[in-house]
Formats: C-alpha cells, sequence, structure tokens
C-alpha cells in the first residue's frame, strides 16, 4: 500500500512536472516589408506567417502571444520631420492613405525622423512604440496572412523604410 | 619493614541538585549511558580492519565528546551524543529530560522544576518517548523494554559517597514504566501534540547567504544570469525543517540578429531583466544540523516578480523543489550547494521555468549552552 502510495506520489509530480516543462517562450521574427513609401504610392508587404518555420511548427501550440516589437530603420528622404505609422489589415487592396486610415488598424507609431535624417528602432526600443498590439496578435491566433502599409503622419511624405516583427509567443502542449 | 600505603579516591561521582532535589542540567555532555546502544542491529564489521573500521566509516574522523569546553581542540559528540530515537537539543542534559517527563506521569516522583531548560527538556523527551513506542508498535522490537532497563541500569551506577567514604546508592526509585505502557502513550501522544511547536523549535536554527546561477528553462527572453540570495530554517524534528528565502536574479540579454543579409544587418538584444522571490521553504531530510554531511529535498512556494527595461513586470507566484547537501562542522558552520527547478505558471496555462544552482554558507544555531 505504501509502495503504491509513494509511486502514485510520484507519478502524479512527474506528470505536474511534465506538463510545466513541455511549454515555453519561443521568439519569431518575420519582415514587415521594405522599400520606399510616398504619400502619392503606398508602399505594402503581404506578411504569411506560415513561412515562418518556427509558426508553422508551433501555430497549434500558441498558447498567448505575450510581446510584441517591431524592429525598424528608417530614412526620412524629406526635409520636414515625419513620424512612420505602421497599420495592419486583412485586405491587401489598399491604394491610398485615406484608404489606410479608414480600413487598417494602427499598431506601430516610430519616434519623429528628422528631415532629411534616419532613425533607427531597435529591439528593445522597439516594445514602446507599439500603440496596440491586439490587431497583431488576432492575425498571429489567426489565420497568420494579412498586409503591412507604412505611411506618414503628415500629408506630404517619402520613407525608405525596412521594418520586422519580433513576436514572442507560449507555446505548448 | 612496613609499607603503610594510604588510598584516595580519584574521583566521587554523584548528582547536583538543588533544594528541591531536581538535578541540575549540565552543558553539552555525553551521557552516563552513552555507550549502552538502545538497539543491537545486524551489520558487518571488516575484521582485517578492527577497530579502524570505525575511523574510517566515520565522516572526518570525528573524535568523541570534549568533557570541558575549554577544551577548544575537541569537539561536540557525533550526532550531540544522540542515538537513533533520541530527538535532543545539545545542551538538554538526560537528566533533566527525566525529572520532568517523571514528574508528569508518575504522580509528582520527581517535583517539576521551574527551570525553562528543564521544562523544554521534557518536551524533547516526549518526543523521545513517543519515537521509542511507535517504533515499538511498528517494528515489534521491545525497545521501550530496552529503554526501561537501560535507565535502571544508569540509575544503579550512580553512587554518592556517605560520610564514611563508602559508596551507596543514592535513593531507591521504582521501576519504570510498570503497568503503565498504555497510560505512557496516550499522555505521550497528547502532550506531543500540545508541544510540538514548542519543543520542535529549538532544535536548530540556520542563517545563511549564497550565490550561484539561474538558467531559464525554454525561455527565448532570458539568458542564464547571476543569483544571490539569504535565507533562514528552524528544524522542527531532525528530518524536518522550515524555513523562509529571498533571492534575487540577474538574468543576461538575449540577442538577435535583424535584416540578415542586408547592409542595414545589425544585431540588438532586450533586457533580460531580474527576478525577486521570495517565500517560504520545507526541508526532509537530515536538517537537524548536526555536523557532518546532510542531504535534503526541499521545496519553496513564494512570490516571483520578473522585472525588464520597457516591459510591464510579471507578478506570479512561484514553486520550486529540488536537493541540497551541506557539510556542517562542529563548531556550527555548514557549506552548502543546492539544485532546484523553479516553476511560476502564468495566465495563459504556460510557465516560467529555471534551473538554479547555488552554493551558500550557513551559520547553526542550537540552544544556548551554559
Amino acid at each position: 500500500m505504501k509502495s503504491f502510495l509513494y509511486v502514485s506520489l510520484v507519478a502524479l509530480l512527474a506528470a505536474s512536472l511534465g506538463g510545466c516543462i513541455v511549454n515555453g517562450q519561443i521568439i519569431l521574427t518575420e519582415s514587415f516589408g521594405g522599400g520606399v513609401t510616398t504619400d502619392d504610392i503606398l508602399n505594402k508587404e503581404v506578411v504569411d506567417l506560415n513561412s515562418n518555420s518556427d509558426y508553422a511548427e508551433h501555430k497549434d501550440d500558441i498558447k498567448s502571444v505575450d510581446a510584441i516589437s517591431v524592429v525598424a530603420s528608417i530614412k526620412n528622404n524629406l526635409p520636414t520631420d515625419a513620424k512612420a505609422h505602421v497599420y495592419i489589415s486583412d485586405d491587401p487592396s489598399f491604394t491610398t492613405v485615406e484608404e489606410v486610415k479608414a480600413g487598417a488598424e494602427l499598431v506601430f507609431v516610430s519616434p519623429t525622423i528628422p528631415g532629411d535624417g534616419s532613425l533607427l528602432v531597435d529591439w528593445a526600443d522597439g516594445f514602446m512604440y507599439m500603440v496596440d498590439e491586439k490587431p497583431v496578435i488576432d492575425q498571429v491566433l489567426g489565420d497568420g496572412i494579412f498586409t503591412v502599409y507604412v505611411i506618414g503622419n503628415v500629408a506630404d511624405f517619402d520613407l525608405d523604410y525596412k521594418a520586422e516583427v519580433t513576436i514572442t509567443l507560449t507555446v505548448g502542449k | 619493614m612496613f609499607h603503610i600505603r594510604i588510598f584516595l579516591a580519584h574521583h566521587i561521582e554523584m548528582a547536583l541538585k538543588n533544594d528541591d532535589r531536581c538535578i541540575f542540567a549540565t552543558g553539552g555532555r555525553r551521557d552516563v549511558n552513552n555507550d549502552i546502544p538502545h538497539l543491537v542491529m545486524t551489520c558487518f564489521v571488516i575484521v582485517r580492519l578492527g577497530k579502524r573500521h570505525y575511523v574510517l566509516s566515520g565522516f572526518f574522523l570525528v573524535p568523541r565528546a570534549a568533557w570541558y569546553r575549554s577544551y577548544l581542540v575537541e569537539v561536540f559528540p557525533e550526532m550531540f551524543g544522540l542515538e537513533i530515537g533520541q530527538h535532543y537539543a545539545p545542551s538538554v542534559s538526560h537528566e533533566s529530560l527525566r525529572v520532568l517527563f517523571f514528574s508528569m506521569i508518575q504522580g509528582g516522583h520527581y517535583k517539576p522544576c521551574e527551570c525553562f531548560e528543564q521544562l523544554l527538556a521534557g518536551y524533547l523527551h516526549v518526543w523521545q518517548s513517543l519515537w521509542c513506542l511507535i517504533y515499538n508498535d511498528i517494528y515489534g522490537k521491545d525497545v521501550l523494554n530496552t529503554r526501561r532497563i537501560m535507565l535502571q541500569n544508569r540509575r544503579d551506577t550512580r553512587l554518592r559517597t556517605d560520610g564514611e567514604g563508602r559508596k551507596s546508592h543514592i535513593e531507591n526509585l521504582t521501576p519504570l514504566f510498570q503497568g503503565e505502557t498504555m497510560k505512557i502513550k496516550v499522555i505521550a501522544a497528547l502532550f506531543v501534540l500540545i508541544s510540538a511547536s514548542t519543543a520542535g523549535a529549538v532544535v536548530d536554527i540556520a542563517v545563511g547567504g549564497y550565490g550561484g546561477m539561474d538558467i531559464p528553462v525554454a525561455n527565448d527572453e532570458a539568458k542564464s544570469g547571476t543569483l544571490f540570495g539569504v535565507h533562514a530554517r528552524a528544524s522542527v524534528l531532525s528530518f524536518l525543517a522550515v524555513g523562509g528565502y529571498f533571492r534575487s536574479s540577474s538574468f543576461g540579454d538575449p540577442e538577435q540578429t535583424f535584416f540578415e543579409g542586408l547592409p542595414d544587418e545589425f544585431t540588438s538584444s532586450i533586457d533580460g531583466g531580474g527576478v525577486k522571490s521570495f517565500g517560504a521553504e520545507a526541508y526532509v531530510g537530515k536538517v537537524g544540523g548536526t555536523p557532518g554531511v546532510n542531504v535534503f529535498f526541499y521545496g519553496s512556494v513564494g512570490s516571483y516578480k520578473w522585472t525588464r527595461d520597457n516591459r510591464d513586470d510579471i507578478s506570479k507566484v512561484a514553486w520550486s523543489v529540488g536537493p541540497g547537501l551541506e557539510i556542517v562542522f562542529p563548531f556550527g558552520l555548514g557549506v552548502e550547494g543546492r539544485g532546484l527547478f523553479q516553476i511560476a505558471p502564468t495566465d495563459n496555462s504556460g510557465s516560467l521555468k529555471s534551473v538554479v544552482w547555488f552554493v551558500g554558507a550557513n551559520y547553526h544555531f542550537g540552544l544556548p549552552l551554559k
């Protein structure tokens, strides 16, 4: 009887620890595109997280999206200061700033990029400039396919950018 | 030629008593019956080694008791002079234990002593008595009877010197435990329940500090870092202790390369942050603070707070389990090493995990010696 109790206790402990051990935090990095975007010609990037091997491997085991950061290198080609706004949407058909503002969701606002200057938002700072994580979380927990639009916060803008997103996921059985 | 020899007594052994006929408690010493084993266990002795067997089988070759505490080169008796089944604090004398215990169960044959130490000693003696009774019941060994004979023998050997230099028995005590077994069991069991916390809190108290490594498990957001902390524990029983801890860890910063293959490729990092945790611990194993190698397992539960730059703090309840090993030296200092597996469950049915190891030093406080 005693042996049975001990074995049961050990088995219960092992099962509890095992359940806790087989989950963990992973970080996946995915490109948000790059190029020149102006008020006349918007640059957009269709992102398919399924092409990311980490995401594809753990897509069905995601327990939560813990953190999102956008890393960006942005150059302002105009003499006026500007900020870069990053929108995402399921709809890839937007072609104007007005359509983007009306139909997409703002997720990231960069610091001010001086006229004819450039800016680098690193990984650590990228957390601070996320204005709304929920649209990204919904996409990660959804089909993982969405479109990224980058526009300026001023009427006339000409930004040359590169951006990547880092997503911290808790995954496990 | 006549040779006249004068015989002088080398020393006189007698018990010191106060006006109430209570025997004074002494400091650390061996019991009178130290050489009388409670049980004779079946074991093998390597004949060719002879007495060297005992030296080789002992940890650190610890010698026997120091009769005078001023002999600092000597040490306390191994296991504080205790044998299997006993559970005393080191400074509690055998006599003081017996005085109070039997004053209770034998209707005041001895007067209860006002001395706190003797009162405390009585509590502890009950622990031992109950252990003997339980052991007797479980294993069918006549431990109780062995104990009775042993005490009787010891009483018989306690002599005093009368006015003419002859030795005689100091008194004729009634046999112990006669027909009292069940009564003693009930009294002992009840008394243990009542006095458990009082009796246990004084066996050993250890306070120490430590340093080591905190290694995140399955967590890309942190890298291994350093750790330091303090803890304290009190042994409730020789195999059970409870305590508290405070730990502070500093994780390393994870790095990531961005825009790989592009002219703007660069490496960036995020703050691994630090974890501060505190809580309660429970130890099972050899945790009585006895000199030698003590091996134990322990578990803890407490507050867990992970703080990082640009991120919200994570405050959770963390659990940890792990083994430990402490080498306690006879002068009270212990050097220990521990490992533990720590889990802080998160809201999303996930968890933050880490493996921790550290080494440290403890100081053990026993009962104050007179």
